[in-house]
């Protein structure tokens, strides 16, 4: 009988879960197995290719890989690291930037893409920014927005599983539940304007890396408008709009113009 | 010559005799007397005649009574065919006037308008009508006309750049050949170059004294001047240096002017006749070049250098006990900019203590090429004791020739340290403990570990399944809550406890007497159905039945309310239960099913009513 009523509860818990993990199944199975069997193949011939330095059929391989729908920081990463030993350093940029994208605390990633932007001809600083401004800068990009996503429900369902816990538990307990109840929800206040801000910056903000030599900036849509400046491979932008085949950019000191959506190459 | 002299308001044009007239100049006078101050004007001319690239002056003078401060500058038109300076000077004066015995002061001020002009091209040239505008009113000076004869440049100047294309950093010459014609006495550079220059470049003169030189030109030895100045390129970009003024003093006059005339006497009284100086300025042309960015790719320890560099290391002594110091003198050359010779990079020095060195620069010309070279010297102190070699001290630069960055090596040193004094790490010992070099830089590797791929930018707050995970925690607690807040209240009520687990306990009897009814047992079957009608009129009414008469029970049951077709029916089933049970009941099974059915419809009436 107590063997029965345990079941009875595990099964009752057991159902979510199970409902829970076949969603996310279905969720990961989206792209199609055999896809992520072709790019795996690919990203391991790469690999090996780039370990005996052979950087131009390492570049097709991780092409391949990518073709098929793969986004993987790694992936990028490598690539990145591939385009930069063939003397693509706009594209390796492109890359190491939508590496950083998808796993921003990645150490690796962020080196590289110093490294190379110090190399390149335009220095394109941030306006200078104070200490406090800098540490949330750091605590905001601390997390991917998954990463965030789940560390959110985790709190949220701390703060009720602590509730429920606090209503079946005597008095002892009790103090130490409401503690952490608000320490959960301090956390998910602190937590979730990043978030907010996050998932908005990937819906509407969208950054572009020049990738030719030399690419002139005018002061409007077309070659007929004034000459503002001449950035240069490698250069990141802020895409603030598009118009045809041309685009309006924002450079990190806030100068801006339009340039030729061809020379750019979206992160 | 021609004169005019116009006072306050006298307007009567006048021809003086140029020999009362200052030198040869031809003299414009004006004077005039405005509404509130005397004021006089005059306008003269330095030359009549003067030779291509000759400057001559225009210059008006005005007298007032009243302080300058206010006072215009001319209208002079025809300006604009010479190259034209302007500059004014004033001064003051006092006129004492005794008139039958009464002395009275007037206070002067006059003002000299001075325009140096210039004319590059032969011919004749009016400069007029000149005016003068002072408050309500407006003077013409007259005009006069300048004619300009042909003359032979004293000198000419010709600019030339090693290279038309250089990178950033790197050694051009600017050679500015002066050629002078005979005749020319002195010759001045500007001393602002500069300004001439422009900050796009780094310069300095190579020869302190220019010397002169015969040179073949055209099969003839010809005595040249080259000024050359050395430019090291700041800004990539297109370059452009702005012509050198050459200034000049050249004996005046050429013989084709000598007319003969007045003023030609009267000039050579004056300068000497042929023997007069005239100062000229003869313009280099500008001239371009374009200067390329350094390719990318810099090593760490690049500072800039770019040219051809050599390094070599020495030591002072190669055997000497451990705690001794010992020299090394490091020296770089190079045809860079002077600036970009840093301190070069040292090999490991771990076994020894290394100060700062003492640093020396100096310049030195070789052909016509600057060159720098730097001397630093490093005190070091070996440990202990030990064969040491030095690996090579380095300098990145780069080579503009191969296009590529180069680093300048020493040779591998040896030292031999005998036992001497045994060095441990002291606190006293002025030595700073030096970060860990980099010798080189490069990205990090690529990542291949096991780590399977998968798609990252698939973000969880696209899907619905993901918000819905939000869902169970709260709905639970909600319910829990629910039920724990119930559970008080019934366990905190005794009669709501009764009168909601009722339903709970009927279905239990009814399942009793299914059971009965399944085995066929007649006396259990109407026993439960009997059980069930009166413990659900118990329960809900929390009066005990049981025990209770017919009667006494019909009774309570209107007293709650209840219908009288209930209360029959109340009857009706219990009568059937109690013949049921006591009385031998039937053996009909459809009996017992409407019995079952009549107890059920009861039940459901009570139910609503109750």
């Amino acid at each position: 009988m107590a063997y029965l009523s345990q079941s009875l509860r595990l099964s009752v818990f057991a159902r979510p879960l199970q409902l829970v993990l076949a969603l996310a199944c279905l969720a990961l199975a989206a792209m199609g197995p055999e896809a992520l069997d072709r790019a795996s193949k690919a990203y391991q011939q790469a690999n090996a290719s780039y370990e005996k330095n052979d950087y131009a059929n390492a570049a097709d391989f991780y092409r391949r890989a990518i073709d098929e729908g793969v986004a993987d920081s790694k992936l990028y990463f490598n690539y990145a690291n591939c385009l930069f030993r063939l003397n693509q350093a706009g594209m390796a940029i492109l890359y190491y930037e939508k590496a950083r994208k998808l796993d921003p605390n990645d150490e690796d990633i962020a080196y590289n893409l110093r490294f190379v932007n110090a190399n390149i001809i335009d220095k394109n600083p941030a306006p200078e920014t104070n200490a406090l401004t800098r540490a949330i800068l750091f605590a905001h990009s601390a997390f991917s927005i998954n990463q965030g996503l789940w560390i959110v429900l985790g709190l949220f369902t701390l703060i009720f599983f602590a509730g429920i816990l606090a209503l079946y538990t005597g008095t002892a307990f009790r103090g130490a539940l409401i503690t952490a109840i608000v320490l959960a929800g301090l956390a998910l206040l602190a937590l979730a304007p990043s978030l907010v801000l996050k998932i908005k910056e990937q819906e509407t903000l969208q950054y572009g890396i020049v990738l030719k030599p030399a690419v002139e900036m005018f002061s409007g849509p077309g070659e007929t408008f004034q000459v503002l400046t001449q950035v240069h491979e490698g250069t990141k932008f802020e895409i603030v709009e598009t118009r045809g085949d041309w685009v309006s950019v924002k450079l990190a000191n806030g100068k801006g113009g339009f340039v030729r959506l061809a020379d750019l190459g979206k992160v | 010559m021609q004169n005019y002299r116009r006072g306050s308001g006298k307007k009567t044009p006048c021809i003086l005799p140029s020999s009362i007239l200052t030198f040869a100049f031809c003299i414009l006078t004006f004077a005039f007397s405005s509404a509130n101050a005397d004021v006089s004007a005059e306008a003269s001319l330095s030359s009549s005649q003067v030779g291509s690239g000759e400057p001559f002056q225009l210059s008006v003078q005005v007298t007032s009574d009243e302080k300058p401060d206010n006072l215009p500058w001319p209208q002079v038109e025809g300006l604009e065919k010479f190259t034209v300076t302007k500059n004014a000077g004033q001064s003051h004066s006092t006129q004492t006037t005794i008139i039958n015995g009464k002395i009275s002061n007037r206070s002067l001020y006059i003002v000299n308008y001075t325009y140096t002009l210039t004319a590059q091209k032969p011919g004749v040239y009016t400069l007029g009508p000149i005016k003068y505008a002072y408050k309500a009113y407006e003077r013409n000076l007259g005009s006069a006309n300048v004619t300009v004869v042909k003359q032979e440049a004293g000198l000419t100047s010709q600019p030339s750049l090693s290279k038309r294309s250089a990178y950033v950093g790197e050694q051009i010459l600017y050679n500015l050949r002066i050629v002078p014609s005979p005749g020319v006495q002195q010759i001045n550079l500007p001393q602002d170059l500069q300004k001439l220059i422009g900050e796009k470049f780094w310069f300095q003169r190579l020869d302190k004294n220019v010397e002169g030189k015969v040179v073949q030109i055209n099969g003839q030895g010809v005595k040249v001047f080259d000024v050359r100045i050395v430019l090291f390129p700041l800004l990539a970009g297109k370059a452009e240096l702005s012509g050198i003024p050459v200034e000049y003093q050249q004996a005046s006059r050429a013989q084709g002017r000598r007319s003969g005339s007045v003023f030609d006497m009267f000039d050579d009284q004056f300068f000497g006749g042929a023997g007069g100086v005239v100062q000229m300025t003869a313009m280099a042309s500008p001239i371009s070049m374009q200067v390329e960015q350094l390719p990318t790719g810099a090593p760490a320890d690049f500072t800039g250098a770019v040219g051809e560099y050599g390094l070599s290391a020495a030591i002072d002594k190669t055997t000497l006990p451990s705690g001794d110091a010992l020299t090394m003198t490091v020296t770089i050359h190079g045809d860079g900019e002077p600036k970009t010779i840093t301190k070069p990079t040292l090999p490991d020095l771990g076994q020894f203590e290394v100060f700062d060195p003492e640093v020396a620069t100096a310049t030195s010309v070789q052909g016509s090429t600057l060159i720098t070279t730097k001397t630093f010297k490093y005190v070091m102190v070996p440990h202990r004791r030990g064969d040491y070699t030095l690996g090579p001290v380095a300098f990145s630069y780069f080579d503009p020739a191969r296009k590529e960055y180069a680093e300048a090596k020493s040779q591998p040193i040896t030292i031999n340290v005998t036992q001497g004094k045994e060095i441990a790490a002291s606190a006293n010992r002025v030595m700073s403990q030096r970060e860990i070099a980099d010798i080189g830089s490069d990205i990090r590797h690529i990542k291949n570990g096991s780590a399977p791929l998968r798609s990252e930018n698939d973000f969880l707050y696209k899907h619905p399944w993901f918000w819905l995970l939000f869902a169970p925690s709260p709905v639970a607690f909600a319910m829990l809550l629910l039920v724990r807040t119930r559970s008080q209240k019934l366990a905190s009520d005794a009669t709501l406890k009764r009168k909601t687990l009722a339903g709970a306990q009927l279905k239990r009897r009814l399942k009793e007497a299914n059971e009965a009814l399944k085995q066929r047992n007649s006396k259990e079957f109407y026993k439960a159905l009997s059980a069930a009608v009166v413990g659900f009129a118990s329960d809900k009414l929390n009066v005990e039945f049981r025990g209770l008469t017919l009667e006494d029970a019909q009774a309570q049951l209107r007293k709650r309310g209840i219908t009288d077709a209930s209360v029959s029916e109340y009857e009706k089933v219990l009568h059937i239960c109690d013949f049921g049970q006591f009385g031998g009941g039937t053996r009909d099974e459809k009996a017992w099913k409407e019995s079952l059915d009549a107890t059920e419809n009861l039940l459901r009436m009570l139910d609503r009513e109750l």
